[in-house]
């Protein structure tokens, strides 16, 4: 029954989305994934495809793909590194999660819905919260299911790969989705638009993966690595070395700041027609 | 904490300003239980604010207002659990079917009496198979007024909830008011229509640029009404013939058609004209911004 309560409703309504994203997702991560034993398994390949790289500038090559370059032929984690968690998994994720939080509250509040729904007898805050429940378990299904799909294609391919630190890359990238998607959340609860709101949390995000990223080139920007939720999902290369918790309990403190502000912020603003 | 009150709505002084844009302003209103009250105004006048107000979509300026005896902010989940709505803005979950909204209000209620919803769909003569972005706006109003009307709540309050229907269908909501109303039920009913709110109020509410101007029993507004009647005879007659006739004024008299006004009832005027031959009786009723003026000179007294 998908009409029992506002987290089921949400995630039927957003079923579209989340399959959408899924195969974006897992279709790119299979490409790389089944690329990786080729790269492997033919040493001239590879080393055809690292002098290629570094006949790029050092910072550009760092900004984009990280510093894990040199165990790219290697390590079958340093190339999934490289080619999928440091760009592409976690913008595909922030993007997902951004549209996801601003829609749930701006966008019904824009499509004029949200009167209705709230002329029911539930709490402003119970909304929030089970709005926020299905982006929680949507990202966590997008992040699993990722996941699943890279286990199965490496046993396909013969490859080993460290199941605990794949984990822990994918706990990190759930965690930095629902930072952005919190913030695009909050941000509809305070009153801005849908659009506003989206744009707000996902510029956020790119400036974020920015200022980490540049950050190892361009040392003017390393004091405010600090500040880029980015720094904290990929500061420490989970995928290789494994979760650093610390790291990703400020990934979870910001999530938490922004679903109080997600409450405090609906719960006492008017809602416009 | 039982509270016992009398008024199901009671508002003291209260006033809503967007910005400086006036919304309302010092509203002071009483709703009796098992009353249908009216809450009649031109567009942009101010009911949606009152209504927005009740049902804590949006927080008063000042002032405040009791439901049930409590306050409409700080108990609005237990209030809302007793009140149906109907919005003026009315917009749906469009990729929902009639009876997927209706079933997931029901859990947001904690349940419903289906056969209920369905005698009540079966009134209306809506399909609630069918998804509701191929409706039309007359058969998505129907969805609302279920939704309204399913838990058969102690409080209605809707916000023009004919925009859309068929004749037969207001008669329809009509009947479903009265029976809300035998119930011992309460309904607050906004219009910007005389006749509708003539023909299913007990008392009203007049609304004008965010004041409340009177508040009246229907019986009082209908002994004053005013209309424009326009009859048609077979032959000239004089003018003459209708001057001075009670209640009657503004008399033309052109090529055997008579154009004039009446306040009140239309008894006179009409046993006057049966003296000639008549081919037609047309009666047209007046905007509001006429009763205004007649009712109460330039709007200013309250």
């Amino acid at each position: 029954m998908m009409f029992e309560n506002i987290i089921l409703k949400t995630l039927r309504d957003k079923r579209r989305a989340m399959i959408g994203w899924l195969l974006i997702m897992t279709g790119m991560s299979l490409i790389y994934a089944l690329y990786w034993p080729y790269i492997r398994d033919n040493a001239f390949m590879g080393q055809m495809m690292i002098s290629y790289l570094q006949s790029f500038p050092a910072g550009l090559i760092e900004a984009f793909m990280g510093s894990n370059l040199t165990q790219f032929t290697t390590h079958a984690e340093a190339f999934l590194d490289s080619e999928l968690f440091f760009i592409f998994v976690p913008l595909a994720f922030i993007l997902f999660t951004a549209t996801f939080g601003s829609d749930v509250i701006a966008g019904e509040e824009d499509r004029g819905t949200l009167d209705l729904l709230l002329s029911n007898p539930i709490s402003r805050g119970r909304v929030v919260l089970e709005k926020f429940a299905a982006l929680t378990s949507y990202t966590i299904l997008l992040g699993a299911l990722l996941q699943v799909e890279l286990v199965i294609a490496s046993v396909a391919t013969n490859t080993s790969i460290n199941l605990f630190h794949l984990t822990d890359v994918t706990l990190s990238v759930i965690l930095l989705g629902l930072v952005f998607g919190s913030m695009a959340l909050a941000l509809g609860c305070i009153g801005l638009g849908p659009g506003m709101s989206t744009g707000i949390a996902a510029s956020l995000g790119v400036a974020s993966y920015f200022i980490n990223s540049l950050a190892t080139t361009f040392t003017d920007l390393q004091p405010y690595r600090k500040y880029s939720p980015f720094y904290y999902y990929i500061g420490a290369d989970p995928l290789i070395n494994g979760l650093k918790v610390g790291d990703a309990a400020v990934l979870l403190a910001l999530i938490i700041v922004a679903l109080l502000i997600a409450l405090f912020g609906f719960r006492r603003r008017d809602i416009s027609i | 904490m039982v509270t016992v009150a009398d008024n199901v709505i009671k508002t003291e002084g209260l006033t809503k300003f967007y910005g400086k844009e006036r919304g309302i302003v010092d509203l002071n209103v009483e709703v009796e239980r098992g009353e249908v009250f009216g809450y009649l105004g031109p567009n942009g006048a101010g009911k949606t604010t009152t209504i927005r107000l009740l049902l804590d979509f949006i927080r008063p300026t000042r002032g405040q207002a009791k439901i049930f005896g409590e306050d409409m902010n700080r108990s609005s989940l237990d209030i809302r659990r007793r009140i149906g709505y109907v919005p003026g803005e009315l917009a749906l979950y469009e990729n929902m079917t009639g009876k997927d909204l209706l079933t997931y209000f029901s859990h947001l209620r904690n349940g419903v009496d289906w056969k209920y919803v369905n005698t009540l769909a079966e009134r209306l003569d809506c399909n609630l198979s069918q998804t509701i972005k191929s409706l039309s706006h007359g058969n998505k109003q129907k969805i609302a007024l279920i939704q309204a009307f399913m838990s058969k709540p102690e409080l209605l309050i809707l916000d023009e909830p004919t925009t859309g229907l068929d004749p037969f269908m207001q008669r329809e909501f009509y009947h479903m008011i009265e029976e809300a109303k035998a119930e011992g039920h309460t309904v607050f009913l906004s219009s910007h229509v005389l006749p509708e709110v003539e023909r299913t109020c007990d008392r009203v509410g007049i609304l004008r640029e965010g004041k409340l101007v009177a508040v009246e029993n229907v019986k009082d507004l209908k002994s004053r009404s005013l209309r424009h009647l326009e009859i048609h005879f077979a032959r000239p007659v004089p003018r003459e013939a209708f001057v001075g006739v009670n209640g009657v004024r503004d008399v033309t008299m052109e090529n055997g058609i008579m154009h004039c006004t009446v306040v009140g009832s239309l008894d006179a005027v009409i046993k006057a004209a049966s003296a000639f031959p008549v081919d037609n009786i047309i009666t047209h009723e007046p905007s509001l911004e006429e009763i205004f003026m007649s009712f109460y000179g330039q709007g200013d007294k309250a």
